[in-house]
């Protein structure tokens, strides 16, 4: 009789494979514990080029695109946008003097608030990653902090979580898992929000608070500094609260600028 | 050899500027194409160097190379069993 003999080279192939992968794993995690400044600043001078080069390529893609594309359909949108921005700058007239005011005011009360702002470009956006992380081309010749806030406009998006000599790496709020404090509703009511991930958060508030879409979502502090906007409001009927799903105004994938501001010692 | 290099050029710069996932795809790819593909790894290594932090996603360090030992062993295992690559 014949038997298939069981081969004993694929036997110890898969043995080395399994000792290879149990050895790198365990080399890469001594490099990343004990030496991340080394293993971040080559691993971002590497990507630099790479980067710029991405960026090159689709701002000329853009370029070409625009080209093609139907002058009358272009002269419409332009049009379009022109009226938008004009509407724009009606409404931003009325804030900004509301804004100087708040703060003339809180100067009077001898509240007065010198943030030190950072503008900061960000470098890479992982798309579609676990890691809702960004990095952006500012660091220690910068004067940036662990902590610092990351913001876009009035909206707080995320914190410095790691600096290194010319970059630092970020946190969004959003990161699954992140938890924040924030304020709800025309009666304020302070919840934790958790974040979903990619500009998404969930927070989960009693029945009887009043929210309705568009609200904005607000961070405790003398500052208005908001955090989102609210996009859905989910309820049952057993229930006794709501999930309130809210979501940053701004794509954090789109985004090129960002301001730091120095968190208060 | 040439195609393993050229997979190899276009897993480094996904690795970089595509999202992870579709790198890992990539490698995936390759590591049934190929034997020992430990490629595999630098994916992993270099998602987690640029984008991962020191807060744990997920209750794992280095999540991405920790991902990418999984494929490769996983990997392993199936070529061992698949008639087609006896």
């Amino acid at each position: 009789m014949n038997y298939l003999l069981k081969s004993n080279r694929r036997e110890k192939g898969f043995s080395k494979q399994l000792l290879v992968t149990c050895v790198l794993l365990a080399v890469a995690g001594l490099f990343y514990f004990i030496a991340p400044r080394f293993v971040n600043d080559s691993l971002y001078a590497a990507a630099r080029p790479i980067w710029d080069a991405k960026n090159y390529v689709a701002g000329e893609l853009v370029r070409i695109v625009v080209l093609v594309q139907d002058k009358e359909q272009l002269a419409k949108s332009n049009t379009t946008l022109e009226q938008e921005l004009e509407e724009a700058k009606v409404a931003l007239q009325s804030l900004d003097s509301y804004k100087q005011e708040n703060e003339d005011l809180k100067s009077m009360l001898g509240r007065a608030t010198d943030e030190k702002r950072i503008l900061a470009s960000v470098v890479a956006k992982p798309n579609h990653s676990l890691y809702d992380t960004m990095l952006l081309d500012v660091g220690e010749n910068k004067g940036v902090a662990v902590g610092d806030k990351i913001f876009s406009g009035d909206f707080i998006i995320g914190s410095i979580r790691e600096v290194y000599g010319s970059h630092s790496k970020a946190t969004l709020l959003s990161a699954p898992g992140e938890i924040s404090r924030v304020l709800i509703g025309g009666g304020n009511i302070a919840a934790d929000a958790l974040g979903r991930g990619a500009g998404n958060f969930i927070v989960k508030v009693p029945k009887e608070v009043s929210i309705t879409e568009g609200d904005l979502i607000r961070m405790p502090g003398l500052n208005p500094t908001f955090f989102g906007v609210v996009s859905n409001i989910e309820q049952t009927v057993t229930s006794s609260f709501q999930f309130v799903l809210f979501r940053l105004p701004v794509n954090v994938n789109n985004l090129r600028w960002v301001e730091i501001i120095k968190s208060e010692k | 050899m040439r195609k393993r290099v050229f997979l190899d050029i276009v897993l480094f710069i996904g690795a970089f500027i595509a999202p992870p996932w579709l790198a890992l795809l990539v490698a995936l790819f390759g590591l049934f194409l190929f034997e020992n593909f430990y490629e595999i790894f630098a994916v992993g290594l270099i998602v987690d160097g640029l984008y991962g932090t020191k807060t744990l996603v997920l209750f794992i360090p280095l999540l991405y190379t920790v991902f990418s030992g999984l494929l490769f062993v996983a990997t392993a295992f199936l070529r061992k069993h698949l008639r087609f690559y006896s």
